[in-house]
């Protein structure tokens, strides 16, 4: 298989800064890495070695997702699926985005958690990344045009993290009095509930 | 030279440095959130130079409902009908991809039936979204009629939803393990009956398409996509085949029986919009073809084949049996309550959906509510495509290239 073989000449990269290689032969070749690294910029690195590589050719950035674990010190994971329409193969690489680097400061405001942008190696990644941004605080570095993209104009705070409330901090209506729409703090007629479950049942496995 | 050549000299010699002064500037147009065809809630601010547009910058996220945080905070059986809500004209797609993620997380097998009912369900869902894309993309360009009769037959679709469900568009029928309710007697005569009359919707709205000079001059050339512009955009579905690339995930990373259909996939030449409209109107026939299949698959089945997996670890049992059976009772009451638990890991299912790739990225730790369920829409960067797709085009063009990329906003802005 074409990354094996890449993987298997590039040595450096496969034992020392990929911690875990899930191979999912099903129909459809599908890898999964593991970025555990110290180094900067090694998404950089690796994607445009992944796109330009004649041996895996992963032309096509189809998402990019970031999973919040608060219980970490490096925070977020940060995983980009790229696809091969050349070799069937679909590649998921992790990378774990978080204090392992220093925090920044950019517009007078420091920025804990960012990543280099692939922005100048796939073009569908702008979006996605200010996705990223605009829901968890992700910042990326190099990416021209890190603006909000889902959320309300002037929005606070990170909608995705998980201490961020489900139901927010702000509530809308329409002021009669100021004739227009009017942003006040939130009020609940009943205290969020939220079930905690636990299954005395054992799974399949 | 005279005095009246000096006069005149002069004056044109002013007013040339006036005229530099005042050059065409790019004017910058609202293409606003409420506009008949933005498709949906899009802001789009165009820099417009005359009638060419320089650039486009839509701005998303005014049908944003909090789809992904919401799921965190429910169980997987409750999760579900958020799907249907993502892309609210092809809705059993989404819930397909969603219950194929937890299918594989779970490692459960579904009985073949079930499998087949899918994709009968599947191309259903094709067939109602294509008609709505082409018919109001039509409407958008200017052609009235397809989008009234192309209804009328969707109409005739949303009854066979509504028969198997109960419900006419959000229909929570896939379930994780299988479908939620057996076919109705009756249906799969009157989808045949559905099957033998649609071809000939498909011909007259042809004949008034296709053939057709204006909507040819509107929509030949415009919108042009090179195949490695759409590997880059990440484009997916009839985007990537308008320009020529034989990639379909029915074909390539086959899931779901869809190996035992049989079924060609239409390519493009030039990428322009009108290649991709061929495509659909193609991809409906197709369909047509799917579910004749699949008819005649699930005649042979005997009448009382399950529909569901057998495992009551997961899914629910039947009703009869819970009233009776007092395992079953437990199992219907521990489900409906806390939810079957689904093992750690991740992974990402992405499905032929209508309008590209649709998959979900899933995250479970262990319990039985999912941790992050990343939702990737085909449309998103479909429409982020759309800067370099519409640039040099005139306005009207930019409704045409919004048409053809299939824009549905809830599943962009989740």
């Amino acid at each position: 298989m074409p990354i094996e073989i890449l993987l298997k000449r590039i040595n450096v990269i496969s034992s020392r800064f990929l911690s875990k290689i899930i191979i999912r032969r099903t129909r459809f070749l599908e890898f999964e890495l593991n970025g555990d690294t110290p180094i900067f910029n090694f998404n950089y690195f690796f994607a445009t070695l992944l796109k330009n590589s004649t041996l895996t050719l992963f032309t096509s950035l189809g998402d990019l997702v970031v999973v919040d674990y608060p219980n970490r010190l490096d925070r977020f994971d940060v995983i980009y699926n790229l696809l091969s329409f050349r070799f069937f193969t679909r590649l998921i690489f992790t990378l774990r985005s978080g204090a392992s680097f220093m925090p920044t400061t950019v517009n007078n405001e420091t920025i804990q958690f960012y990543v280099k942008s692939l922005a100048a190696i796939f073009s569908s990644v702008h979006w996605l990344e200010r996705e990223s941004w605009d829901l968890f605080g992700v910042f990326f570095q190099d990416n021209h045009d890190l603006r909000r993209i889902l959320t309300d104009y002037g929005f606070d705070g990170y909608p995705l993290r998980k201490d961020f409330p489900l139901t927010g901090f702000l509530e809308v209506r329409y002021d009669d009095e100021q004739r227009s729409v009017i942003y006040e703090n939130l009020e609940l007629a009943q205290e969020f509930r939220f079930f905690d479950f636990e299954s005395p049942w054992q799974n399949n496995k | 030279m005279s005095i009246l050549e000096e006069r005149s000299f002069d004056f044109i010699n002013k007013h040339k440095d006036v005229s530099v002064q005042s050059e065409i500037k790019h004017v910058t147009l609202n293409f606003g959130p409420q506009h008949p065809a933005a498709h949906g809630v899009l802001r789009l601010v165009l820099e417009i130079n005359g009638e060419f547009v320089e650039r486009a910058d839509p701005h998303i996220g005014l049908l944003h409902r909090g789809t992904e945080k919401l799921i965190e905070y429910r169980t997987y059986l409750q999760a579900l009908p958020y799907f249907d809500r993502l892309d609210y004209v092809s809705m059993m797609a989404q819930e397909h991809a969603y219950c194929l993620a937890i299918e594989k997380l779970l490692d459960v097998k579904l009985p073949l039936k079930a499998q087949i009912i899918r994709v009968l369900f599947s191309e259903i869902t094709r067939i109602l979204n294509h008609l709505m894309a082409v018919t109001t993309h039509a409407l958008d360009v200017g052609a009235l009629t397809p989008f009234l009769w192309g209804f009328e037959e969707r109409e005739i679709l949303m009854s066979f939803y509504e028969r198997v469900s109960g419900a006419r568009m959000h229909a929570a029928y896939f379930r994780p393990g299988g479908v939620s309710f057996d076919l109705p007697h009756g249906l799969l005569d009157d989808i045949d009956n559905f099957i033998h009359n649609f071809s000939k919707f498909l011909d007259d709205m042809e004949t008034l398409l296709s053939n057709n000079r204006i909507w040819k001059q509107r929509l030949v050339n415009v919108g042009i996509v090179s195949a490695d512009q759409a590997f880059n955009y990440g484009f997916s579905g009839v985007m990537v085949r308008g320009s020529g690339v034989l990639w379909d995930l029915r074909l390539n990373c086959t899931y779901e029986s869809y190996d035992l259909f049989d079924f060609n996939v239409p390519i493009g030449n030039y990428g322009d919009c009108y290649d991709r409209y061929l495509i659909r109107v193609f991809e409906m026939r197709e369909s047509l073809k799917i579910m004749k299949q699949s008819l005649f698959y699930l005649d042979k089945f005997p009448s009382n084949f399950s529909v569901k997996a057998d495992d009551y670890k997961i899914v629910p049992p039947r009703r009869s049996e819970m009233k009776h059976f007092m395992e079953s009772l437990i199992h219907h009451f521990k489900l409906y309550t806390e939810g079957f638990t689904v093992p750690k890991g991740q992974i990402y299912t992405a499905i032929e959906s209508p309008k590209g790739e649709f998959g979900v990225f899933l995250v479970s730790d262990g319990s039985s509510r999912p941790y992050r369920c990343k939702i990737k829409s085909p449309g998103f960067l479909h429409l982020q495509g759309l800067n370099t797709m519409a640039r040099g085009h005139m306005l009207a063009d930019v409704v045409t290239i919004i048409g053809t990329q299939d824009i549905v906003f809830g599943e962009i802005d989740r």
